[in-house]
């Protein structure tokens, strides 16, 4: 089970995610996120309920990162666990994303 | 010079307790770690990469570790011998060899189309789209990104190389293996030059 939940607003907007973030669920979280990132100032992801990350979900997070950043915009991750933090390391991804 | 690689697996729940013969660089890691999964994968990844040192004739008990531009790790003491990590659910996989090599595995899952056509060349997406029935669409799916994810970690590149900045379909200069063992997940070694031999633990 996956989910996103929106809160927030154009300025500032933070879509939680929950459940588990793979292959299956990937264009979910993909279509909710590139819907937001014409309206919205700065995105922040928050990882606190998030079970999982599979390599497709790290790629449409790193599509986000590039097309906020070519709009001149912000994606920030938050809650991320050490477990996740320690892919984003593995994967090269730490680089370009902004982890608090 | 002969190309030989070893790939081990062991599946998180058959590591009973965190093993004490672990190197300091990933005890530290294991501790930072809050969810127990997190630390049984991490754990089981060193125990199968000291399980392949082994089997390449070193008996090492503190690995040490460097990295890549990329984040990819390498043997901070053994420059001619190179390792790859994946895991996904259950599984986690290792590989060794004394060439760059890449391995992915992915736990079949449902999977969206869209996924596909954004992710794969416009090729690989026939290939996937294209398929009479929803298994085969599936298995070709996951045959593709395995093989894609294999190729970009042997490139030592990752998740910094788009993948659709490339197509495996057409004439591709890395060689692939797909693994058959892993009922209800695909996996795939991706190495520049082919393989001599793979021995599968």
């Amino acid at each position: 089970m996956f989910n996103v939940e929106k809160y927030g607003d154009d300025k500032a907007l933070v879509l939680k995610l929950s459940g588990k973030l793979n292959s299956a669920t990937a264009q979910e979280f993909k279509d909710v996120a590139f819907g937001a990132t014409d309206s919205c100032e700065q995105m922040t992801l928050d990882f606190s309920d998030l079970q999982y990350v599979a390599s497709a979900g790290l790629r449409v997070i790193l599509e986000i990162h590039k097309t906020m950043s070519a709009k001149g915009k912000s994606l920030i991750l938050i809650n991320v666990d050490e477990g996740t933090k320690e892919i984003f390391q593995a994967t090269g991804l730490s680089r370009f994303l902004t982890i608090k | 010079m002969k190309n030989r690689a070893i790939l081990l697996s062991d599946k998180i729940e058959n590591l009973k307790s965190v093993d004490f013969s672990l190197s300091d660089d990933r005890k530290k890691k294991i501790e930072s770690f809050l969810f127990d999964g997190d630390k049984k994968r991490c754990a089981l990844a060193e125990v199968l990469i000291m399980r392949g040192l082994k089997e390449f004739g070193y008996n090492i008990s503190d690995v040490k570790y460097t990295y890549n531009e990329y984040g990819k790790p390498y043997f901070r003491d053994l420059p001619d011998i190179y390792f790859n990590i994946s895991h996904s659910a259950d599984y986690v996989v290792c590989v060794l060899a004394n060439c760059e090599i890449g391995i992915d595995i992915e736990l079949i899952a449902p999977i969206s189309l869209d996924i596909a056509k954004h992710f794969f060349s416009p090729n690989e997406y026939e290939l996937v789209a294209n398929c009479s029935s929803k298994d085969e669409r599936i298995d070709n799916f996951y045959k593709l990104w395995t093989k894609k994810e294999a190729y970009v970690k042997a490139t030592g590149k990752g998740m910094v190389c788009p993948f659709n900045s490339f197509d495996i379909t057409k004439d591709f200069q890395y060689n692939f293996i797909e693994i058959d063992k892993f009922e209800g997940y695909k996996c795939a070694v991706c190495t520049k030059d082919p393989l001599n031999e793979l021995i599968i633990r």
